[in-house]
């Protein structure tokens, strides 16, 4: 360890999910970034050079100056229940048991020498937290809480799959766990699975398919795949899935149960799969509920901290903070396996090393989790220049609100690239497409035009801070785009004659609201709450877009198209506006209309892309 | 190498699994003859025959 400044440590996620750095110096979060974000390629699991590189350069340090690094799980006992199921249910299994060791004894143990060969110069100590402690450290320690009950639910870890802990100060204590192979994260994920989108991906979309159906199947979920008890604890009847034994997540069991077998992916939608996603969502908003409810009982506290993969299920962490008797909650925008970065790093300065930490009830420590990167004016004009874009207009810092409020109010839809970039999987303003909610085709377009995604998926708004509560029935802050609430009944419009004869996915097609681009079919929406004091151009730009309009609110999604990873430099921005079909593309203070791109060299067809 | 090997001995003391010590023998002698054989090419065909 250094002898002299501030302690500074290196986390790191990776060989899993969703590889990501991040740099803590004396507890303060310098940078974080996950490493799709460079390599370019979505949830990119291998060791994250590129975001290593960034988060070190960001702190102004090379390996050397650090004095840990702290690793967000421990291999050797993850092998080892690996090798335990394995056993436990051989010969079955092999086809798994094939599939896994390769990358074991190639890769996941060799944590501490490939990390040392990867940073030369580096003599500090590697640390390694169990993969539940680095996702309850990455939601209590920058949470605003003193005092927190803290709830992180995932697919597996070591063992844990659910865990229940107690934050105090800098103690973390962990209460309670469930244990692989029981797991509500890989419950969702073989219904993913099942219902033909891809998992540890497509959750989400699972999520956004259940407003469409009705949970008619919920009973037998409950009755036949989970027994779910009163604290939130659950069981899982695992002869309906193959995860323990095979390559697939449900079995034939499970198909026999539901009279058909898994959807073929990117097959039509039927209404059945819809209801199939309804009582899904349903059962796993029970769960979550419960086991919230249960883990503020025994932490004895009435806050609330979220992580894991499961956490960014914002419909049940929406019905979290209406029903389970929160008095604050905390959803760490990182939830899932990059977040574990953060949690690995900070576990490190306040468990380890005893670091104090500061919570001021208020404010968390992430500051908008704008954590990545962010480019200068000279490295904007480089990469328009580079890419053959000449004819940008520039605007000075206070007509640039107002010049994109225009376009957005005359319907252009936008993509917005300013600042640090978001860390986690959200767009919130740094790196996001924009457009008009109050526009009835907006969903549609952005969708098939300009996401080139499945239409029934809604979209996200952002409001201002001091507009949300007019506009949506939200009780807290939500700036992370991680609960979801209802459109305030004095938004929302009478069903029109012949609505309610539509089905399905056509259902899309009814108004429901004076802003139908973000308002799902039970009028829920995503939130984003925008403060000026964290994000002043974006709050600005609201404000330019409430005094055209009338509405504080806009449409808020990523900035990439399908199978993409979020952008991130200028240059990715550029090449993602020329494979779309937005109007405007705004890069710090320059805006770059499409008719003044040269013509596309690569055409764009849905086909290509990749499934996301 | 060796703190790998330190950890699943602190894991199996820890966990008193020495069940699994057998099986993390074979794996870690599988494991180091093709790592030999990965490093010397020439070996390969001698190895072959043994895994």
């Amino acid at each position: 360890m250094s002898s002299t400044g501030p302690v500074k440590i290196l986390g790191i996620s990776a060989w899993y999910h969703d590889a990501a750095a991040c740099l803590v110096r004396d507890g303060e979060i310098v940078a974080a970034c996950e490493e799709e974000r460079f390599s370019r390629r979505k949830h990119d699991a291998r060791y994250p050079r590129n975001a290593v590189e960034y988060v070190l350069r960001e702190g102004g340090i090379d390996a050397g100056e650090l004095d840990a690094v702290a690793f967000y799980d421990k291999p050797v006992l993850k092998f080892a229940r690996i090798l335990e199921t394995f056993v436990s249910v051989a010969p079955r299994g092999i086809a798994a048991w094939m599939h896994f060791a390769p990358g074991w004894l190639k890769d996941k143990l060799w944590i501490e020498s490939h990390v040392r060969r990867e940073l030369p110069g580096f003599k500090g100590r590697l640390l390694f937290a169990e993969h539940h402690e680095s996702h309850a450290a990455s939601a209590f320690y920058p949470s605003p809480f003193e005092k927190a009950a803290v709830l992180t639910v995932d697919g597996v870890g070591e063992w844990a799959t659910t865990s229940i802990a107690a934050g105090e100060g800098r103690d973390l204590r962990m209460l309670r766990e469930i244990r692989f192979p029981h797991s509500l994260g890989l419950l969702y994920s073989a219904f993913t699975y099942w219902l033909g989108f891809k998992v540890n991906s497509g959750e989400y979309k699972v999520m956004g398919l259940a407003p469409y159906g009705a949970p008619k199947y919920a009973d037998l979920i409950r009755e036949k795949l989970i027994d779910l008890r009163d604290d939130g604890s659950f069981r899982l009847n695992l002869d309906c899935f193959g995860y323990l034994t095979g390559l697939r997540m449900t079995n034939r069991r499970f198909d026999a149960m539901f009279g058909r077998g898994p959807r073929e992916p990117e097959s039509p939608l039927e209404q059945f799969h819809m209801d199939m996603a309804a009582s899904l969502q349903k059962v796993t908003e029970e769960a979550m509920i419960r086991l919230a409810r249960h883990a503020m009982e025994i932490a004895g506290s009435r806050n609330l901290c979220l992580a894991g993969g499961v956490a960014l299920n914002c419909v049940a962490n929406g019905r979290i903070l209406r029903e389970a008797g929160v008095e604050g909650l905390f959803v760490q925008p990182a939830a899932g396996d990059a977040g574990g970065a953060l949690g690995a790093a900070l576990s490190a300065w306040h468990r380890y090393m005893g670091g104090p930490r500061v919570a001021d009830g208020r404010t968390d420590r992430l500051r908008g989790s704008y954590l990545g990167p962010s480019y200068s004016d000279d490295d904007i004009a480089a990469a328009l220049r580079d890419e053959g874009v000449a004819a940008a207009e520039t605007c000075s810092e206070e007509e640039l609100p107002r010049r994109v409020a225009d376009l957005l109010a005359s319907g252009k839809t936008i993509g917005w690239f300013q600042g640090r970039a978001e860390f986690g999987p959200r767009a919130l303003g740094a790196r996001s497409i924009l457009g008009d909610p109050r526009d009835p085709e907006m969903q549609k377009r952005l969708n098939l035009q300009v996401k080139y995604r499945e239409s029934f998926r809604p979209f996200a708004p952002s409001v201002t801070e001091e507009a949300a509560a007019e506009w949506f029935d939200l009780s807290a802050k939500s700036p992370y785009m991680l609960v979801t609430a209802p459109v305030h009944p004095s938004k929302r419009l009478p069903p029109e004659p012949g609505d309610a004869s539509l089905a399905g996915i056509d259902r899309l097609r009814t108004r429901r609201s004076v802003i139908p681009a973000v308002t799902h079919l039970d009028h829920s929406a995503r939130v984003q709450t925008v403060s000026y004091d964290v994000n002043p151009l974006y709050w600005k730009l609201l404000r330019a877009f409430e005094e055209r309009t009338g509405c504080p609110v806009l449409v808020n999604t990523s900035f990439n198209v399908r199978g993409e990873p979020m952008v991130l430099s200028p240059r990715d921005a550029i090449r993602c506006f020329r494979r779309t079909q937005l109007d405007a593309l705004v890069l710090g203070r320059r805006i770059v209309s499409r008719t003044a791109l040269p013509p596309s060299p690569v055409p764009v067809e849905q086909g290509a892309l990749a499934l996301d | 190498m060796s703190s790998i090997l330190r950890e699943f001995w602190m894991f199996l003391r820890s966990e008193r699994k020495w069940w699994m010590a057998p099986m993390l023998l074979v794996l870690g002698i599988v494991g180091a003859v093709a790592v030999v054989a990965a490093l010397h090419p020439a070996l390969a065909p001698f190895i072959y025959p043994l895994v």
